[in-house]
């Protein structure tokens, strides 16, 4: 278990430095630097200046391993688009909403998800079950803003009952939210239900029918608590994942938040918020993954890590 | 007497030390599948080679056919050491010895027809035109006892026992002099496991076949094999003529096998006793050095002694 | 006597499977209507996607000259649309095609070999997995300036890697086979057995991971035009319509729901007939249902 462990963070080292690495060269290799704006070009000198003052002038390798010291001691630099503040306080203002909108969706979704699945395994090839089917299946394909079009031109343009964009009040909050949750909610409805129907399929719940226990202690008691490993485990990397969402549906619904700095990092060059924003994903996304698979373990005492045929 | 097929020391040990952490502290989980086993399979005969699940006899066959890396050891076909040699240099080998497996069902390539899979060992050496490779798989068809319907059908569509004749057919194209049968007959039922141990010993009159035979069961072993090889936790505890092994077993792990086998007569069966580990280990033969000589010893005492002719057994000599 | 025995080929049941199935069978004859009107765009439309032939009727709501409106620039929404599906199915199988290309080498030798070549495979997968294929697409959209080819390559650098490692279980679940160990007795070579054997196996996950592939590019395409770094104007995408449709929503909604409707529909389709070619093709093709 220990020398597990140890794996895994040594891995997520390698993954960190890797990506760090890849994405650094990625991003000087796209063409045009931070202070070369199109309308008013720069002299040349005010703009080797500003260039010096940032660091921009010594060779990529300097500026890498600079900066890559800093984040080891959780400096992230200043971001040019606001050099009033630092990255990290930047991200921290920013997910604010993000937080509220992303993590409100997957606390609502989820637990409807689960819901739907669980009525869609007892009461198979039901209305109810095909709802849910086809709900799931248009929650995890569509892609979000699709769903949030759909959602402002019903709710916004005909019928008019919510606002569909803007921030602030909480009534402004619910579409937003509900795009959110629409991935969460479809991803556990199927997840429940298979993995219902795959325990309800298992020898020894035939074994409880013939000890005469009544269905509803078979699910409850048995079914459910042996179905719940899968669900624990995508709960964090789908937390995490809301993150991306963010661009998509704060973009559609114009609230303020964390989303719209990932693409306008990567247009105005905006290096230190650019390299920040990614490694801070990748850094969560490999520990979701990685916590994920120890709550498996954990719940699950038929699996013990280390071994050597996991996948 | 002609070997064609020798073990020699050989031994399969599967340790772990692929991840880094396993690499850093060196240590290794070792699980010793084969232990220093030595036999050897003479022209023109049958080698029973019989043994509980895991102990070791189908992974001593792979490892004669060179299709699983040797940890120690050596291996000689027709006297030519062929534990080193690449894949290249193997080749010409492979048209000298060949396997056939337990499963029926995966042994047949799932996408393939079964004359695509009869002719695959011509396709592999590049032998003979397309006309003549149809010709000889309705011929080797024939000869396992199917018939010419069979070339277009798929594996499933057949039974185990037509699987199986169909594996045999294949693993005689390309004429070889030894066959290494690992558990052919333990899937099949009764019936059809007869029918496919009668083809086995007529195709080994009809092409002078040396079979290495592995079995689970020694009453299988009695009417085909020559000698018989018993292997018990990855070593070769009892070597003799087949008739020696059912007359006068001494390992106790041969005997535990021997008492397996269902009586026939209804006033001899009594009610079984299982041999565990324990009375084995604790029951092994004593001999007293006078007596007997070691062939090979590996512990202080205890080592492979002739007890009879061409009779060795694993034993304590005091 | 001889013909008697009909002959029925693994596939004949995966067939089989699949037309029974119903949802799948709708999405299929779906998804080949799209396709055929992808195909033969200039047959069924009246202008050409660019032609602001309607500029004094601009953003007029649908009628029955114009089935989807007119946008802001005077051109036909309904051909923009049809050629919009032109544009994304394209990349769609065309990234899918870059997919399979990918992932079923890697996929067949990090199962075969295992070991380093294995390690080495599944920490670029595992690096794959842990950065949102998004936002390394709007990197590498913004490296390579956006663009058809472009869109296609980034896509297809995200799609290999279901194809791999879907190639890759198959391939380990397959190679300890007795008929794989036969065949290496017999004196094939690695590769021989790669190609004869595990490949030929491995198509029904080859034929899902391609199919799923397909939707999964469609997305990418339609989130990168979404944000403005996919497919350039005047070249149409479902994705910058989409976007250009927010401004417009509120009074002409024509402009935002025809759009955000194909995405969704193609998508949708795309995805679902995927799913029952998976489920027709699971049964590791034995031919039994």
């Amino acid at each position: 278990m220990i020398r597990y462990i140890i794996n895994r963070l040594l891995s997520i080292v390698f993954t960190f430095f890797f990506i760090s690495i890849l994405v650094f060269i990625l991003m000087h290799a796209i063409p045009g630097g931070p202070f070369d704006p199109v309308d008013m070009p720069l002299s040349d000198s005010a703009k080797a200046k500003i260039l010096k003052q940032y660091g921009l002038d010594q060779p990529l390798y300097v500026q890498y391993f600079k900066y890559m010291w800093g984040v080891l001691q959780f400096d992230f630099g200043i971001p040019y688009q606001s050099p009033g503040e630092t990255v990290l306080e930047l991200i921290g203002r920013a997910w604010v909403p993000s937080l509220i909108l992303g993590g409100s969706g997957v606390l609502i979704g989820a637990p409807i998800g689960i819901a739907l699945g669980l009525i869609a395994a007892i009461k198979r090839n039901s209305i109810i079950d095909y709802i849910t089917s086809a709900i799931s299946t248009l929650g995890l394909t569509v892609p979000v803003f699709v769903i949030s079009m759909l959602l402002i031109l019903l709710f916004s343009v005909w019928l008019e009952w919510l606002p569909a964009s803007g921030w602030g009040e909480p009534k402004k909050w619910i579409l937003p939210i509900t795009a959110y949750a629409a991935i969460p909610m479809a991803t556990y409805a199927r997840y429940t239900r298979s993995a219902i129907l795959d325990t309800l399929n298992k020898p020894f719940v035939t074994v409880l029918r013939a000890k005469g226990l009544s269905e509803r202690k078979i699910l409850f008691r048995h079914v459910i608590k042996n179905s719940a490993i899968p669900l624990v485990t995508v709960f964090l990397p789908m937390f995490i994942g809301t993150a991306t969402g963010s661009i998509f549906v704060e973009a559609m619904f114009r609230v303020p938040g964390l989303g719209a700095y990932f693409v306008s990092s990567i247009e105005n060059k905006d290096y230190p918020l650019e390299m920040s924003l990614l490694l801070m994903i990748t850094v969560m996304f490999c520990f979701a993954y990685f916590i994920a698979d120890l709550i498996y373990a954990l719940l699950n005492p038929r699996i013990r890590l280390g071994d050597k045929k996991k996948q | 007497m002609n070997k064609v097929l020798e073990l020699k020391n050989v031994s399969k040990i599967y340790s772990e030390t692929k991840n880094i952490t396993n690499f850093l502290s060196k240590n290794e989980d070792n699980f010793v599948a084969v232990d220093n086993v030595s036999f050897s399979l003479e022209s023109k005969k049958v080698l029973g080679l019989v043994g509980e699940s895991g102990s070791g006899k189908s992974t001593c066959a792979l490892m004669a056919m060179k299709l699983l890396d040797i940890t120690e050891g050596e291996i000689f076909v027709n006297n030519n050491n062929i534990t080193n040699l690449n894949l290249q240099e193997l080749k010409k080998y492979r048209k000298e010895m060949q396997i056939v497996f337990q499963d029926s069902y995966s042994s047949l390539d799932p996408m393939m027809t079964i004359s695509k899979i009869i002719i695959e060992p011509f396709i592999i050496h590049k032998l003979h035109s397309t006309n003549e490779r149809n010709e000889i798989a309705i011929d080797l068809l024939e000869k396992v006892g199917l018939n010419k319907t069979y070339t277009n059908r798929y594996p499933h569509e057949l039974s185990g026992g037509e699987r199986q004749r169909v594996s045999i057919a294949r693993a005689l194209a390309l004429k070889p002099s030894i066959l290494v049968a690992d558990e052919p007959t333990s899937a099949l039922d009764v019936c059809v496991k007869a029918q496919v141990i009668n083809l086995l010993q007529d195709l080994q009159d009809e092409m002078g076949l040396s079979i290495l035979f592995i079995s689970h069961e020694l009453n299988v072993l009695r009417s085909l094999a020559d000698n018989i090889t018993v292997m018990y936790r990855g070593r070769v505890v009892e070597e003799a003529p087949t008739e020696q092994i059912f007359a006068n077993p001494i390992h106790p792990y041969t005997k535990s096998l021997l008492d397996a086998i269902p009586k026939l007569d209804p006033s001899l069966r009594k009610r079984r006793t299982f041999i565990d580990d324990n009375y084995i280990q604790s029951n092994i033969p004593i001999f007293n050095l006078n007596d007997v000589k070691f062939v090979s010893k590996d512990h202080s005492d205890i080592g492979f002694v002739e007890v009879d002719n061409n009779h060795f057994v694993e034993a304590k000599v005091t | 006597m001889e013909n008697q025995y009909k002959i029925r080929s693994p596939f004949f049941y995966a067939v089989m499977r699949l037309i029974s199935n119903r949802a799948a069978l709708v999405s299929g004859v779906l998804l080949f209507l799209i396709v055929l009107m992808a195909i033969f765009a200039p047959l069924i439309t009246t202008t050409s996607y660019e032609e602001q032939k309607f500029l004094m009727n601009s953003l007029a709501f649908p009628s029955q000259a114009h089935w989807f409106g007119i946008d802001d620039l005077g051109r036909d929404l309904f051909s923009r649309i049809i050629y919009g599906a032109r544009v994304s199915l394209t990349i769609g199988f065309a990234a899918a095609v870059c997919s399979v290309f990918i992932g079923l080498p890697l996929g067949a030798l990090s199962g075969f070999y295992g070991g380093k070549v294995d390690w080495i495979i599944m920490r670029i997968i595992e690096v794959f997995s842990v950065v949102p294929p998004l936002i390394a697409a709007l990197l590498l959209a913004a490296l390579v300036d956006g663009g058809f080819f472009s869109i296609i390559f980034i896509a297809g650098i995200f799609g290999w890697v279901q194809v791999c490692l879907l190639v890759r279980a198959q391939v380990m679940a397959f190679k300890e086979k007795e008929f794989i160990r036969s065949s290496l007795a017999l004196g094939a070579s690695p590769m021989y057995v790669i190609f004869v054997h595990l490949i030929p196996n491995s198509i029904s996950p080859i034929i899902v991971g391609f199919v799923q592939a397909i939707p999964l590019a469609m997305m990418l395409e339609a989130g990168l035009s979404f944000l403005g770094v996919g497919i350039q104007p005047p070249l149409p995408s479902w994705g910058q319509m989409i976007n250009l449709g927010i401004n417009f929503m509120f009074f002409y909604w024509h402009m935002a729901l025809f759009p955000t409707l194909a995405l969704a529909i193609t998508v949708l389709v795309t995805t679902l007939f995927g799913d029952g070619l998976r489920d027709a093709l699971d049964p590791t093709l034995k031919g039994k249902s």
